[in-house]
């Protein structure tokens, strides 16, 4: 009797050991897949890779302010700068300088480069209605320049490392190596930029982290939806640049479905119609 | 009796070393991370952390992590949090700087100085391909505009005045 007792509450202890060994299993793989995500978002960046960032980054840059034009309102500017460094205060990377600019094309659209150059274009913002709308834009933006979407799907680095392409390696090469290197790789992010567009998967990630980002800074995280849908009408349509945002339904289901995810009651948030409205007045 | 004494014991063996593995210290990375009472956007907000300090990471949901902040017991996004200190906004004009990944100490500036031997940084004519030569001198007028860093607060605390 006792025999069997001891049998039985053996066989108990040896499941709850392989169910314990299980989950420490799991925890571990867990844990290891965040360390390995982890490294590399943040362990395996050196100074150097910003810096290569960086670089890259303002040629990109360049090229975009040559094909479009800057325009040149000091007001607005200063007043979209401000907007974008609200949302910068809550956001990480804060290791890098951003710069707000506007371009001068009446087109709707924004870019962003690596280093934190973000553009929005004369025709994006005459379409927002509210300053949370041009946030929501910025946030964005700034969001594919936090989660490094050019620099991962270039594989820009400082040095190479494994199959990573290394801008350390493009410099250390002879003057001409170098340039032709460079050169092709800011061709590449130009044509992500103005035509093949992000993976759709980076548009998500981007507009889930803009929505965060909004949030946290107190604008109404709904108006990336509201200004999407906006842009995305027939009327508007005619006046989108190329294909860099596909303005699908895809899209439009993420956003509502993180609305709905985070519970997100857009009167609890500011639109800050009215300032945005003063600050618009100034524009021609 | 004895088994199941053996049991318990067994059980709790288990449970403490997971507790422990699941908490970590970990960085705030933003310059301002608001803590919140519940993992939502709705909830108050306890606290406001600034960039750089330690926090206690309790378990994650989502987009949200639940952490120890000097006792004080709250959430905040995922996204301002990291295992590393942040990186100083210096590190990338001059100096030495550490790798995380090697541990070793290299000065940061090299870089810059060799890719302007190369004829990288400022060169206008260094990236003649299919797309516009590069406009470098109107990115200079973007990158001199300079906002200080109160005036973007103020701007940011009248948000909501109408």
């Amino acid at each position: 009797m006792q025999n069997s007792l001891i049998q039985s509450c053996m066989g108990k202890v040896a499941l709850i050991v392989c169910f314990a060994t299980l989950g420490c299993i799991q925890i571990c793989k867990a844990d290891n897949f965040r360390i390995r995500l982890h490294e590399i978002d943040s362990k395996a960046y050196s100074a150097e890779d910003i810096q290569a960032e960086v670089l890259f980054g303002r040629n990109i840059a360049a090229r975009v302010l040559a094909n479009l034009g800057l325009w040149q309102q000091d007001d607005i500017t200063h007043y979209v700068n401000l907007v974008g460094n609200s949302l910068l205060l809550y956001s990480s990377r804060r290791e890098l300088n951003y710069f707000f600019a506007i371009l001068d094309s009446e087109k709707v659209n924004a870019y962003s480069t690596p280093g934190g150059y973000v553009f929005i274009t004369r025709g994006a913002l005459q379409a927002c209605q509210d300053e949370s709308e041009l946030a929501a834009v910025l946030a964005h933006e700034i969001a594919h320049v936090i989660q490094r979407h050019i620099v991962k799907s270039l594989n820009i680095r400082s040095e190479s490392s494994d199959d990573l392409l290394g801008l350390s390696q493009m410099i250390s090469a002879s003057a001409n190596t170098a340039k032709i290197a460079l050169s092709q790789t800011v061709d590449k992010a130009m044509d992500l930029l103005f035509k093949d567009g992000y993976l759709i998967q980076q548009e998500l990630d981007a507009d889930q982290l803009a929505m965060l980002l909004l949030a946290q800074t107190g604008y109404d995280p709904t108006s990336l939806l509201r200004y999407l849908k906006r842009v995305d009408s027939p009327n508007m349509q005619k006046l989108s640049l190329g294909q860099t945002h596909p303005l699908s339904e895809q899209r439009f289901r993420h956003i509502s479905s993180v609305i709905k995810q985070e519970n997100i009651d857009s009167t609890a948030f500011n639109n800050a119609k009215n300032r945005f409205d003063h600050n618009l007045t100034l524009m021609p | 009796m004895i088994p199941r004494k053996l049991n318990l014991v067994i059980i709790l063996l288990f449970c403490i070393p997971c507790g422990v593995y699941a908490s970590s210290e970990q960085f705030i990375q933003s310059k301002i991370a608001k803590l919140y009472s519940t993992p939502s956007f709705n909830s108050e907000v306890l606290a406001e952390i600034s960039r750089g300090k330690v926090v206690i990471v309790i378990t994650t949901k989502s987009q949200w992590v639940k952490i120890n902040y000097n006792d004080q017991i709250g959430w905040i996004s995922k996204y301002v949090v990291s295992e590393t200190s942040p990186l100083e906004n210096k590190s990338l004009l001059s100096g030495p700087s550490k790798t995380d990944k090697n541990n070793v100490r290299r000065r940061a500036s090299g870089f810059n100085d060799v890719a302007a031997t190369r004829g990288l940084l400022e060169d206008k004519n260094n990236t003649k391909g299919k797309s516009e030569s590069p406009d470098f001198s109107t990115l200079e007028k973007v990158e001199s505009i300079k906002i200080d860093d109160e005036e973007v607060e103020e701007f940011h605390n009248k948000q909501s005045d109408p």
